[in-house]
């Protein structure tokens, strides 16, 4: 035992030991602060505000500070001096001497005034004057004294009044005696006298005073008029300059970025915004969002200078830009200058100028400004471009960029001279934009900003890009990669992986779109809009549209409500089986006539309830209920059929199955067809929609291969003989009694398209034709080649409703026709003088001719293959294995005994008795359909109640990735890797088992994910699910959807609805869809976006019109969007039609720099600034001349033979033209514009007018038509326009679509809707125009039956027909326009009809100036012609009742014919 | 499936951090060289020194991007050895080697070697980029170092035991005796204290500055982590779940381990060992005290963060972590042995409907066997034991005090024992009566 302080432990050791350990600790400590200081956002942050931030906005000064902008600013300052300097006139002078001279004679103040004037204008100076203003100012300072004095002098003597008053008002309460209060009385008097004395010299003084200060300000006036345009032109920069010292940072606020200083807060700070109404689902548990986004995404609100929406900060990507240069400019010079002036010859060549620093590498050649109206604007360089090369060598440095641009200018110059007449050019590749962090958001218009639909403010970034908003780490907020090289990069920069921890993680740039269905349930009110004509989310629209073609809904239930009833998803379901169940109770030999004709109702109307309700209520008469114990001698599937239309859902489905009905196969189709396309659809149509079931044997191998060979060939025989067997028959159609003629296939040729099949049809024939509405219709002869389908397929094109009740496809109102002439000429022969009246063909049977005329190229199909009994047998037993014991079902098929009553339900019904061989069939057919789910498109009979096979999609996007059944695919895809273009990215999103690598996998080749498990199932376990033919990128958009079903609707609020009229476009939209009306009609026309130099735009042909046509333009808001661009353009947009030539092809010109030149005929006016003023060119009529000159004529090919221009164009043809920018095509319409070439007359040189003879676009359509005409119309079309070469088809609407419909016209155009005309008003405008001038209507009616000028000489009216032979001279039928037409439409219409309907062939009848037409009919002026016709047209019917005498029908002294018949004056 | 990993790409990723792995590795040895050095001995410093070129070069190679990794063969051969019968019975092998030749394992230079070779394994190991993804994640960090520290203090308490029992054998007493009993405050105490404490807390810093705490998101009751694993210190509980009843694992067993601890300085009677390392003066206790901590308690927390995968399943150090691995688990209770596949009867079971007394009795018929075996166990073996190979203890603990020693004894051995059953036997339950959530 050692001493007491003896240590234990060596101290000196333990001091090093401390030492040391104070050491690390400090050594980590200052790793801390450095890792704090190094935080990934803090460094964003201070990038983007030290150097991003200020580099823009001293850009964007620099950009104001232009040539333009400095002289105009010198310009003021001038005028502003001269102002401060300019002697004021002697008038006002004197008149200021005059009111401002005291009453007392001599006044000095007012002599200083005399003499400093005196000065000023002997000599004039800014002090003279200053010393002018100064004595005047002296004047209205006394005036304003004694102003302010005697006002309060006037206020004390009220105040004394006041007193007054209350005192004799108080004595009379105290009944003081009479004399006391007359003494009161005279004090008030007095007071008041007092009083008004006071008030009015105060008055006086005041009036003075502003008399003098107002003279004062005439005086200097202009000088302040100066000032104030002073400082509003220095506005801009000046809000700009005040930006930029905010931005550049104080020391103090730099001290605050300081290492560990910083760690305490602002002004570096984590930014978020709290939504706690979108809050994120935690299941039970709704948390509020924080998004912290912003933090390091610091631009993505910013927008350019001086606009709304567009980015400030663009992304990142290489720009090639060429750049001429003037060689005048160079060639003056000659030389590369000395080294100082470098900058000056880029300047003067080019026209931009280098900053003098980079914007993130400070040493980047960057632009720093681009001079307006300069090669370098015209070229499109921006500031903030960094460039990369110069004529193909890279660059580095500021002053090695500059001498390089001088010294490439030099030499293109030269070489350009040598190279005779090409412009000198210099090649730029430029580094444009900021990497990420640092850009804005691309879509500014519809994100974030603060003027679009979704503010980040309100919505914050996670709701559509998903991810951990509350990280501040590039790794923690859930990027996604968009592809490989993305994913590699982040990895080495931000140690990026997959954030297991996030379930939703940020969508890759490739789908981000599919977030949009969480509010937009609607889907259809994505597409573009007048609002937002960039399409807002493309390829959602196509996933959504190949969904809705490819009929997956049929298998994959796509529920866009929970169980409640509540949105929350897109809804495509399909519709209750009604007609379906109805169908399979008519073929139930026991229904009485009164059921069968009710359940042929329900067939046609399934959504009309009460028809179904009646059927119910009939049969449950009859005892024919489910639950029944005995029912009338129904069939047990008939039955079922009872219950199916006895179902009630909360909100139904509305979409149709996809698929042709299959109920009358045996009708129309015979086996070898059938075999051949269950086998494999594509093989006799390519592209058709039907996927593959078969044959798809690329994952199987050994067993697995041999047994999916054998069970499907008998599957495929079985489904069709099963299909066969059950098809019901169709009552046939007669062929009618007055057709004379055999069907003609060269006939039906020209009606398939002048019928208008091409709208929806494809045909080898017609390569044109792309719709894909319908089928692909060639090679139909090897279809149909029993004469049993033949004759069905005339009677499908006469009446398909009559085949599918259900089908998308029109009747086309076919009828006989009596055989035209031009037919004829064909066939002229000796017999040709014959009555041609009697010579009637049939249309339908000529359209079915020429469709059996198109047969498959080669031997056509092969022989049904022969039947393996032993395979067949199999197939059963696996079958029957699932539904009865093994053992038992074997002895079955070896026919040992019979399948008892009990057993044979469901599809063992097939199998009831003794077996045969077609009962096995029938069995396995049955089985199949219902395996494969072949009723999820056909209409199948007995599987109306069938229920989807498919899992649902409704939540699929949020599925969670576990549990997703890989399998072994990986191995396949990596043994055989498919030839596709981004299929890294997808094949990198398999082997991490992510949604979207399976959902790729399962379109590409559904059922390879058996891959080598298949010889591990039994047969009917394998997958199902049939192969689509699509193509990658069609792949990707269905996905893009499928991802967005994530059945998790953010709170109320945020859930799209649109107002009553967006609701209104949306519902339409989707009816138009569904029946493809786009096809033929265009919806809105061709927008053309031009750029025009407003000082050589010539004025616009003015023509006189009546005031009520005038457009109404806003002009303070054109004045607003006159901005002029670099190169000096102003824009605009055009909405038209190209101008035509005669045949058929857009009419194109030259301008005088030989650019392709088009003509606009507008469809609305268009605003335009011509010199200083603003012009108008009205639509109709006018035409815009527009170069291309972003396209070069083309130097080869056939010589396009321009007709000569006609005297309208050549009037109209302006020298200067503006270019065309943008041009989006119009909206629908394809149709119209393929038939339009085939319908123009050769002879008729108005090639506008043909546009009437095809499907009419529905522009204005709401604002023209009256709804309940439009609604029964569309329910029953009637011929409106007798000159159309097609009539409009009748599609099997429901009411409710029909309205719909209706409701959208209204509510695109903006009109009143629902809509109620007003008649008693315009009754009552009637008759008080009846009162001045009597026999108003009968004058007008012979306006209207007038032949030799008016309405008579082309229109119908009433039983009259002109008779025309031409179509121009074939109006529509001018009785019923009063129920048609809208009257604020008939009106202008009646005016000129061109402004509203460009092509119509109706000329101008009541011409605006000059003296009226028709005098003789009708004397007035042509507002009161035009209105007195417009009156009659809209009360054709009250009008004709009047002259209609009922009295002489009853009394027989009439003929109870035409009573109509107007006399003739 | 989750991430697949790509195993090139890996590679690639993790070469670097390899490097300084070995780097370290390297540096450990030339530490070890000096320090046997500055004990004069030239011939390990120079084994060392190999050992340290022999890392250093690994630590080339690795920063070229060519670490060296275990060969697929020997990797597939140690997923498909290491099972749970072979870690239990393989690790009881070792430990009893290890504590029977344990003179020869405490010496220096044949631990370091041992740690040594640990290190390169580990090295070679992390290559595979489904053993990194495991031994690497933030959360599993801290039982490697655990597992060196336990290796480091299990081999200084053993090699201090084996000095100490060598000079009481040659009657020197322990090493322990030669130390004073009084040290100061200060600066004995608070020094190196303060010491302590600042290094801790630049090591937690480094710690937070290295492995950062990952951002996870709030927890979803719908969607439970694949595997959901305890903390780490309660895996070894969570791993007698996979064989005993929730009631027995989770809240029986759990109470006896604290009451047993709790009674060991009761059931101890002797007296030696106190303030010095020994084994051979305190066997008994040394050997209770390493099975019951290493083999049962450290054993299964090992295994329960290294090879439980997804749906608790058994996987290999190497093997990919299949959330869609099946493995065939159809147990059997104890009762359809006895009745079943003994007897060839249907288990009995309680009539509905009838009495409580009813119910029991025919719950009782029916767990007959286990219960036969389990009175056996608890009721005859202490019994049995008492007058054989425990003889000696109950001589001098006494009837009581032995028979709780038995009984808590006998618990301990149970757990390896009813593993073993479930092994060799897919014995779920010895018995199993549901109708009052009793299993055991």
């Amino acid at each position: 035992m050692s001493s007491a302080d003896a240590t234990y432990y060596n101290i000196q050791r333990l001091h090093v030991l401390f030492a040391a350990s104070a050491l690390a600790l400090l050594g980590a400590t200052v790793w801390m602060i450095a890792a704090d200081h190094g935080r990934e956002w803090k460094v964003y942050q201070r990038t983007f505000r030290d150097r991003v931030e200020p580099w823009l906005t001293a850009a964007a000064i620099r950009q104001e500070q232009t040539d333009e902008f400095r002289a105009e600013e010198q310009r003021l300052v001038a005028a502003l001096e001269q102002a401060r300097a300019a002697v004021p006139d002697r008038a006002s002078i004197d008149r200021f001497l005059r009111a401002g001279r005291g009453q007392r004679g001599a006044d000095p103040a007012t002599d200083a005034i005399e003499a400093a004037y005196e000065k000023l204008s002997s000599q004039p100076s800014a002090e003279a004057r200053a010393a002018l203003l100064g004595a005047i100012s002296k004047v209205i300072d006394a005036a304003a004294g004694r102003h302010e004095r005697l006002e309060r002098q006037a206020r004390f003597r009220r105040a004394d009044f006041d007193e007054a008053r209350s005192l004799y008002e108080a004595a009379v309460g105290q009944g003081r005696s009479r004399t006391e209060l007359n003494r009161l009385q005279e004090r008030v008097n007095r007071c008041r006298e007092e009083w008004d004395r006071a008030a009015e010299r105060a008055e006086h003084a005041a009036a003075r005073h502003a008399m003098l200060a107002d003279l004062r300000d005439r005086i200097v006036a202009e000088e302040r008029e100066a000032r104030q345009a002073l400082s509003d032109h220095r506005a801009r920069v000046a809000r700009l300059d005040r930006a930029l010292r905010e931005q550049r940072p104080s020391p103090g606020k730099r001290l605050l970025r300081m290492p560990f200083v910083d760690a305490l807060g602002r002004p570096l700070a984590v930014e978020q915004i709290w939504l706690p109404d979108l809050t994120i689902d935690y299941n039970f548990r709704e948390v509020a969002r924080f998004d912290r986004c912003v933090t390091c995404h610091q631009a993505i609100e910013k927008t350019a200078p001086g606009s709304p929406a567009e980015p400030a900060c663009l992304g990142r990507r290489l720009v090639r830009i060429e750049l001429a240069v003037s060689s005048q400019g160079v060639a003056a010079r000659g030389t590369v200058p000395p080294e100082q002036s470098l900058d000056d010859a880029v300047n003067d060549w080019y026209g931009f100028a280098l900053a003098p620093q980079g914007m993130l590498d400070r040493d980047a050649p960057t632009v720093g400004l681009v001079r307006s109206r300069t090669a370098a604007a015209d070229a499109g360089l921006l500031a903030g471009d960094a460039l990369v090369t110069i004529d193909g060598k890279e660059v580095t440095g500021r002053e090695a960029a500059a001498r390089r641009l001088v010294e490439a200018a030099l030499r293109s110059v030269q070489s350009g001279d040598e190279s005779n007449g090409e412009p000198a050019a210099v090649r730029l590749e430029v580094d444009r934009g900021l990497p990420h962090p640092y850009q804005s958001h691309p879509r500014l218009d519809l994100f974030v900003g603060s003027l679009s639909p979704h503010p980040v403010s309100r919505f914050g970034c996670t709701i559509c890009h998903a991810g951990q908003g509350s990280a501040t780490e590039f790794k923690f907020a859930s990027h996604a990669p968009n592809d490989l090289d993305d994913r590699s990069r982040w990895r080495s920069e931000h140690g990026w992986f997959w954030n297991e921890h996030w379930d939703f993680p940020m969508l890759p740039r490739r789908f981000v779109q599919s977030t949009c269905l969480k509010c937009h349930h609607a889907v259809t009110d994505l597409a573009p809009s007048r609002r937002f004509p960039d399409p807002p989310a493309e390829k959602l629209l196509a996933g959504y549209d190949l969904i809705r073609r490819n009929g997956c809904f049929g298998c994959h239930e796509i529920n866009g409500f929970d169980a409640a009833g509540r949105p929350i998803g897109p809804d495509l379901r399909l519709e209750p089986a009604y007609a379906e169940a109805a169908l399979d109770l008519l073929a139930d030999p026991a229904l009485s006539e009164e059921q069968r004709v009710l359940a042929r109702q329900v067939a046609q109307r399934p959504d009309d309830g009460t028809a179904r309700q009646r059927l119910l209520d009939v049969l449950a008469q009859d005892g024919a209920s489910p639950g029944a114990s005995e029912s009338r001698a129904l069939r047990a599937d008939s039955l079922a059929a009872v219950e199916l239309l006895s179902r009630a859902t909360i909100v139904p489905g509305t979409m149709r199955k996809v698929g042709s009905s299959l109920r009358d196969t045996a009708g129309r189709l015979d086996a070898r067809f059938l075999d051949d396309w269950l086998a494999d659809p594509t093989r006799f149509r390519p592209d058709t929609t039907m996927p593959r079931f078969y044959g798809m044997h690329e994952h199987l191998d050994g067993k697995s291969l041999d047994v999916a060979r054998r069970f499907e060939a008998v599957e495929i025989r079985a489904v069709t003989d099963y299909l066969l067997a059950v098809s019901q028959p169709v009552e046939p159609l007669a062929v009618p009694p007055e057709v004379t003629e055999e069907p003609s296939a060269s006939r039906g040729k020209t009606l398939f398209l002048t019928q208008g099949c091409l709208a929806c049809h494809k045909h080898g024939d017609y390569p044109e034709g792309k719709s894909i509405q319908g089928p692909n219709l060639s090679h139909l002869g090897s279809k149909y080649t029993t004469e049993a389908g033949r004759r069905w397929l005339v009677r499908w094109i006469r009446d398909p409703l009559r085949h599918s009740s259900r089908t998308l496809m029109p009747s086309a109102l076919l009828v006989p026709v009596p055989l035209r002439s031009d037919d004829l000429d064909e066939e002229r022969d000796a017999d040709a003088g014959d009555s041609t009246r009697a010579r009637v063909t049939d249309p339908a049977a000529d359209l079915a001719a020429y469709l059996l005329s198109s047969t498959l190229p080669g031997e056509g199909l092969d022989e049904r293959a022969p039947l393996v009994e032993a395979d067949l047998d199999e197939l059963v037993l696996e079958h029957l294995a699932q539904a009865i014991p093994k053992r038992r079902a074997r002895a079955y098929l070896a026919g040992e005994w019979e399948l008892t009553e009990q057993e044979a339900q469901g599809d063992l019904a097939e199998l009831a008795g003794r077996v045969t061989r077609e009962k096995k069939l029938r069995y396995v057919g049955r089985r199949t359909i219902r395996q494969r789910g072949c009723f999820g498109c056909h209409d199948v009979p007995g599987f109306g109640d069938a229920q989807p096979i498919g899992p649902a999609l409704s939540d699929w996007g949020r599925k969670q990735e576990s549990l997703l059944a890989f399998e072994q695919v990986h191995r396949l895809l990596e043994e055989s890797p498919p030839d596709e273009p981004d299929r890294d990215f997808y094949l990198d999103a398999v082997r991490s088992g992510r949604r979207e690598g399976f959902i790729w996998q399962k379109l590409r080749a559904p059922r390879s994910f058996d891959y080598k498990k298949a010889d591990n199932k039994a047969y009917h376990e394998r997958l199902t699910m049939g192969q689509f033919t699509l193509a990658p990128d069609q792949r990707e958009a269905i996905i893009t959807f499928v991802l967005g079903l994530v059945s998790a609707p953010p709170s109320e609020p945020y859930v799209f609805r649109g107002d009553r009229r967006g609701q209104a476009v949306i519902e339409g939209r989707k009816v138009f869809d569904k029946y493809g009306c786009a096809e033929c009609h265009t919806l809105e026309m061709e927008r053309w976006t031009v750029r025009y130099d407003p000082d050589e735009l010539e004025e616009p042909f003015d023509d006189d019109d009546f005031a009520f046509l005038k457009p109404r333009i806003d002009r303070a808001s054109l004045e607003a969007s006159g901005r002029p661009d670099r190169r000096g353009l102003l824009r605009a947009e055009a909405v038209g039609m190209p101008q035509m030539d005669s045949w058929g092809e857009i009419f194109e010109d030259v301008d005088d720099a030989d650019h392709p030149m088009y003509y606009l005929n507008l469809w609305e006016p268009l605003t335009l600034k011509a010199g200083d003023a603003w012009r108008t060119w009205r639509a109709g009529g006018a035409q815009l001349g527009v170069s291309d000159p972003h396209r070069v004529v083309a130097e080869s090919g056939p010589a396009v033979v321009a007709p000569e221009p006609t005297v309208a164009q050549q009037r109209l043809r302006p020298t200067y033209v503006p270019q065309l920018e943008a041009r989006r095509p119009p909206r629908g319409g394809a149709f119209a514009r393929l038939l339009f070439p085939h319908v123009l007359d050769e002879d008729n040189p108005a090639v506008m007018e043909a546009w009437g003879w095809v499907p009419p676009p529905l522009v204005n359509e709401g604002r023209k038509v009256q709804p309940a005409w439009l609604h029964d119309y569309l329910l029953e079309p009637t011929r409106v326009r007798p000159a159309a070469v097609l009539r409009m088809p009748k599609y099997n609407l429901s009411p409710a679509e029909a309205g719909k419909l209706v409701d959208y016209f209204a509510a695109v155009d903006g009109v009143e809707f629902p809509y109620t005309a007003e008649r008693a008003g315009r009754l009552a405008a009637l008759e008080a125009g009846e009162r001045v001038r009597p026999n108003r209507l009968d004058d007008a009616l012979r306006i209207v039956i007038d032949r030799t000028t008016f309405c008579a000489k082309c229109h119908l009216v009433g039983d009259f027909d002109p008779g025309g032979e031409t179509q121009t001279v074939l109006g529509p039928r001018l009785d019923r326009v009063g129920r048609r037409l809208r009257p604020e439409y008939l009106r202008p219409w009646l005016a000129n009809p061109k402004r509203l309907l460009p092509y119509t062939g109706m000329p101008v009848n009541f011409p605006p100036t000059g003296p009226p037409l028709g005098q003789d009919l009708f004397e007035g002026t042509s507002v009161e012609q035009l209105d007195a016709v417009v009156d009659l047209l809209l009360h054709y019917e009250e009008y004709m009742l009047g002259r209609t005498s009922i009295r002489a029908l009853i009394e027989g002294s009439g003929p109870p014919g035409p009573a109509l018949t107007p006399d003739e004056p | 499936m989750a991430m697949q990993a790509d195993g090139l790409e890996f590679i690639e990723t993790a070469a670097g951090p390899l490097g300084w792995f070995y780097v370290a590795a390297c540096a450990l040895n030339v530490g070890a060289a000096a320090y046997w050095l500055g004990r004069r001995k030239r011939l390990p410093a120079l084994v060392w020194l190999a050992v340290a070129a022999a890392f250093g070069l690994l630590a080339g190679w690795a920063f070229r991007g060519h670490p060296p990794a275990v060969p697929e063969a020997i990797k597939s051969a140690l997923d498909g050895a290491l099972g749970p019968v072979t870690l239990t019975a393989g690790s009881l092998a070792v430990l009893s080697a290890l504590y029977l030749g344990r003179r020869f394992f405490v010496r220096p230079g044949v631990a370091w070697a041992g740690c040594n070779l640990s290190l390169a394994f580990l090295g070679a190991s992390m290559t595979d980029p489904h053993f990194a993804k495991v031994v690497t994640a933030p959360d599993n960090v801290p039982i490697v170092a655990m597992v060196y520290l336990l290796g480091f203090f299990t081999w200084l308490g053993a090699s201090q035991a084996v000095t100490n029992d060598r000079r009481i054998a040659q009657g020197r007493g322990p090493v322990e005796g030669d130390y004073r009993d009084t040290v100061l405050v200060w600066p004995d105490l608070v020094y190196i204290e303060l010491i302590t404490m600042v290094m801790l807390t630049a090591l937690l810093i480094v710690w937070s500055l290295v492995l950062r705490a990952p951002l996870e998101q709030p927890a979803n009751p719908v969607v439970t982590p694949n595997p959901s694993k305890a903390p780490w210190y309660f895996l070894g509980l969570q791993e007698m779940l996979v064989f005993f009843d929730a009631s027995i694992a989770g809240v029986i067993l759990p109470l006896l381990i604290i009451f047993g601890l709790m009674a060991i300085p009761y059931l101890d009677f002797n007296d030696k060992g106190s303030g010095y390392y020994t084994i051979a003066q305190r066997r008994f206790s040394y050997l209770v005290f390493q099975f019951g901590f290493l083999q049962l308690w450290i054993l299964l927390i090992l295994i329960g963060t290294f090879m439980r995968g997804p749906n608790w399943n058994f996987f290999g150090l190497y093997e990919y972590r299949d959330p869609h691995k099946v493995l065939a688990q159809e147990n059997v209770k104890l009762s359809e042995y006895f009745w079943n596949i003994g007897f060839g009867r249907t288990v009995p079971h309680p009539a509905p409907g009838s009495g409580t007394l009813a119910q029991l009795g025919t719950i009782a018929w029916r767990e007959i066997a286990g219960i036969v075996v389990l009175v056996a166990y608890f009721g005859l073996l202490p019994g049995i034991l008492g007058r054989t190979a425990l003889r000696h203890f109950r001589d001098r603990m006494g009837p009581g005090r032995y028979t709780i020693m038995a009984l808590l004894l006998l618990m301990m051995f149970m757990l390896p024992l009813k593993m073993l059953l479930r092994w060799s036997l897919n014995l779920s339950y010895l018995v199993s009566i549901p109708e009052y959530s009793f299993n055991f």
